[in-house]
């Protein structure tokens, strides 16, 4: 096949795998803004396409690539806007990276939505639930085979968003609702450090398109700074993922983010939303070496949460947060991992934990009956592996360890109590200030006019009587 | 000259609406009346803007620029005004708070063409006026927030006429724009207005107050506008956080678009070519898809019949999904979602802004990811909750109508009709 014609056909696929589960959202929101009600099989017909045409268009892609086909390179699907110099190029992605994470966030997704087609039925949410897996797996789709990381930045923002719509999908009870803006509020805070990062590499050298190196295994943002420039975009990066991924000292939300559906929270927290962060790292791994200072950096993070997962994960009485203390763990090792250097070890923990992870939370609902089963097979009472007293776990009976474990490390006291709390004290101090005063301006400039003397005079008494 | 001839068209048109309203024999046919010419107005200034937009379809910084913007503006000023006239409450709105309406969107749509600095300050002058008298006349006790909202309006004269006195020009005109955008320690007047007004009333402060920053660069002397430009940039990080800590859901609307227009007035002070027409955008954004938030909010308000309060989720989704869906796409607009016009107006500022003041950019960047927090509060404090299923009515068919509109035109902006 031609080269130009083998390129051709790419570009015009390669669009077509975001576009399919973004058209899917829209079919299923669309009827119902305008009031028609839409069946359960229509909204899973949808979505079946959408998915299965996605992860179709990416085999394709995949096996192209494989059969020598296509190198890993950079293709451009066109212009969305510009002004001068600066222009926004919609660009894909297509390395063994993107394509293989791509392609199985897709078939997670695809498994995933088949799973919630019975655990879901009739369940007052239905559609919503698969909207906005759908607007999830466009922003995966979109953050895998971007090109550079402004189209990465949309996969991301993406993400986040349909991940807090989920964990408030049980949206009568508080606490969902309340988790999922504490887990909004971590991922835009950190997202600043992504964005300045993109604005940074924009205004010193013009874009922030990835390429492939010389002898790279796949596509990659080249290394361009000076020393100085390079920390702050490293370091950048690294915060960015640390929000995402649940790194200490942001790791409060993620067994939060557990209130939403079971299937959500598997392919969010288990499989695919908490492996962004590594993911970006790995994309930009020449920032991340850039300097031994970021490298080391987020080895220390990587393990310290490794660490306060395994320990925090231990004392948990609910399983869904003990899973989520699991992915912690495991997403601090991947870090870690990728301060050390080792990327494809910590590509392959990512897919091995994300679908290990992924069965056992989808199992968590069954754990009762799962372990009845057993017992009946059995003929007797299995003891509980994970009782304080027993082998590895005895040094948990210390006092102080039990209840730094219990207290989560102290981290949720420190960021939302102390921090975010004097933050937000103090604000309101300064808003009633500002209440008071202009208050007491009004009162004076209420009291020039006739009309307002009789008023002021009018609410004395009243606050007499 | 025929694009002029039907601008000139289009504002005559939104004041006979202004007018027609008072006339009008009860409240509903006043409501009917006043859309009915602000949607005239809108459509005339729109064919206008279309006959002459394939040959100056891009937004670049050339002297194409102001002629592209200031159309594009009013356009956008007259077509918010109409969603915020459909979506008024008539049991809330009386026939001179429509003519009131009527008389902001007007001037706001008049503004971009002020001939000179001192018509740029001096207009606005006639909106804050309006909204003085509607205060002061129909909603007792509010006398006193009536005097502060003319605080605005009278700096706004005090700034015009020291634009003829070359040492008091540069201050005056700096402390009126600062003001205007409710820049802190000088936003007092802003907060009270927003507590005080029926939201419609406010939204047509808003268009207002965003159509004239789109001409304020004129108007404040160029010594110092890099002072004013810093001003800025601080102003929109301490509005977002004081939205962050309020309880009121007013406030924090008022909060977020404060800090939203200090936002659009920095980009517009700034060197780079890209924060110049980011600025623009972040104008636009702020008249459709922040005036449509508020305009949202206040269907809630007027559905519930109390004051919003962010303190815990008291909302009920499964009431109001259009209403609820459609605050979250055009909140969500508003703080910059990707592939919408808020995210092309944010990425352009930072691009463009980012290289000659990297500090006021940082801010800005920090500011808009607040305000996205604080988006997301309302959305899910004010929708979500445990509030019981025998909840007032959704959005009726005319309101969807008009917010789907505002949604489209939100998108259609981002996706081809304005970006190069």
């Amino acid at each position: 096949m031609p080269p130009d014609l083998l390129h051709d056909m790419v570009a015009h696929i390669v669009p077509l795998v975001p576009a399919l589960p973004v058209s899917a959202f829209v079919a299923i929101l669309l009827p119902r803004l305008f009031g028609c009600a839409m069946s359960e099989r229509y909204t899973y017909a949808v979505v079946s396409v959408g998915v299965l045409g996605a992860t179709l268009f990416v085999g394709m892609l995949a096996a192209l690539l494989l059969a020598g086909l296509g190198t890993p390179s950079v293709v451009g699907a066109g212009r969305w806007f510009a002004v001068g110099h600066d222009v926004f190029e919609v660009t894909f992605g297509l390395d063994a990276l993107g394509l293989a994470y791509g392609g199985f966030s897709l078939l997670m997704v695809a498994l995933v939505a088949a799973f919630s087609r019975r655990y879901l039925h009739r369940e007052q949410g239905f559609h919503r639930f698969y909207a906005l897996l759908m607007l999830f797996a466009a922003g995966l789709a979109l953050v895998s085979l971007a090109g550079s990381l402004d189209m990465l930045l949309i996969g991301w923002e993406l993400v986040g968003i349909s991940s807090t719509l989920l964990i408030a999908f049980f949206n009568q009870r508080p606490g969902p609702v309340r988790n999922a803006l504490r887990a909004f509020v971590t991922y835009r805070a950190c997202d600043v450090g992504l964005v300045l990062a993109i604005v940074c590499l924009h205004v010193n050298f013009g874009d922030a398109d990835f390429v492939r190196a010389e002898g790279a295994a796949w596509l990659g943002m080249p290394q361009r700074a000076a020393a100085g420039l390079a920390l702050l975009i490293g370091f950048s990066l690294v915060f960015a993922a640390m929000g995402k991924s649940a790194q200490v000292p942001f790791s409060g939300w993620l067994p939060r983010a557990m209130e939403g559906p079971t299937p959500s929270s598997a392919i969010f927290y288990g499989a695919l939303s908490v492996h962004l962060g590594p993911f970006l790292l790995l994309r930009c791994h020449e920032q991340v070496h850039a300097s031994p200072l970021i490298g080391g950096a987020l080895i220390v993070i990587g393990l310290a949460t490794t660490a306060h997962g395994a320990l925090v994960g231990r004392v948990q009485t609910d399983i869904k947060s003990m899973l989520a203390y699991g992915s912690v763990t495991q997403v601090g090792l991947i870090m870690a991992e990728i301060g050390l250097g080792l990327h494809l070890l910590a590509l392959l923990h990512i897919i091995g934990h994300a679908g290990y992870r992924t069965l056992q939370i989808l199992r968590a609902p069954s754990l009762l009956h799962d372990r009845h089963h057993l017992e009946q097979m059995l003929g007797h009472h299995v003891s509980h592996a994970a009782d304080l007293d027993s082998g590895s776990n005895r040094w948990l009976t210390l006092p102080r360890v039990y209840r730094h474990a219990l207290e989560r490390g102290g981290l949720d006291a420190v960021l939302t109590d102390r921090l975010l709390g004097t933050l937000l004290d103090g604000l309101r101090r300064l808003d009633a200030v500002e209440q008071r005063w202009s208050g007491c301006l009004a009162r004076r400039l209420l009291a020039v006019l006739p009309r307002g003397r009789r008023r002021l005079r009018a609410e004395e008494k009243a606050h007499v009587s | 000259m025929y694009p002029d001839l039907m601008l000139t068209a289009g504002i005559t048109c939104a004041m006979l609406g202004a007018l027609l309203s008072v006339l009008a024999p009860d409240r509903v046919v006043a409501r009917r009346a006043a859309t009915g010419a602000l949607a005239t107005a809108t459509l005339v200034v729109g064919v206008g803007l279309l006959l002459h937009l394939p040959e100056r379809s891009t937004l670049a910084l050339t002297p194409e620029l102001p002629w592209l913007s200031a159309r594009v503006i009013a356009f956008a000023a007259l077509g918010s005004g109409v969603v915020a006239l459909a979506l008024s409450p008539v049991l809330r709105m009386s026939r001179y708070d429509l003519a009131v309406l009527c008389v902001l969107v007007a001037t706001a749509a008049a503004v971009p063409f002020a001939a000179s600095p001192w018509l740029v300050c001096a207009l606005p002058l006639v909106g804050f006026a309006a909204a003085t008298a509607s205060l002061a006349y129909s909603r007792h006790g509010c006398e006193a927030a009536a005097l502060l909202v003319f605080l605005p309006g009278l700096l706004s004269v005090l700034a015009a006429v020291a634009l003829g006195l070359d040492t008091a020009s540069g201050f005056a005109a700096g402390l009126w724009l600062l003001t205007l955008v409710a820049a802190p320690p000088l936003h007092a007047w802003y907060l009270r207005l927003a507590q005080a007004l029926p939201l419609n009333l406010f939204a047509g402060v808003v268009i207002l107050q965003a159509s004239v920053l789109e001409s304020a660069v004129a108007a404040v002397p160029e010594a110092v506008q890099a002072n004013v430009s810093w001003l800025l940039a601080l102003a929109a990080l301490i509005n977002s956080l004081l939205a962050v800590s309020q309880r009121d859901a007013r406030r924090a609307a008022a909060c977020i678009v404060a800090s939203q227009l200090a936002v659009g007035g920095f980009a517009e002070f700034s060197t780079g070519e890209a924060a110049v027409v980011g600025g623009t955008f972040v104008l636009l954004t702020v008249v459709t898809a922040s005036t449509g938030f508020v305009l949202l909010l206040g269907a809630l308000e007027a559905r519930l019949g109390t004051a919003l309060s962010l303190v815990r989720p008291q909302g009920c989704y499964e009431s109001w999904p259009r209403l609820a869906n459609a605050f979250l796409v055009l909140g969500l607009v508003s703080a910059g979602l990707p592939l919408t016009l808020g995210y092309v107006a944010s990425d352009l500022v930072l691009r463009g802004a980012f290289a000659g003041a990297a500090v006021p950019t940082t801010l800005v960047v920090v500011s808009g990811a607040l305000n996205a927090m604080t988006m997301m509060k309302m959305y899910l404090y004010l929708f979500q909750g445990a509030a019981g299923r025998a909840q007032p009515s959704d959005l009726r068919p005319r309101e969807l109508t008009v917010t789907f509109g505002l949604m489209v035109s939100a998108f259609a902006f981002a996706f081809g009709l304005l970006p190069g």
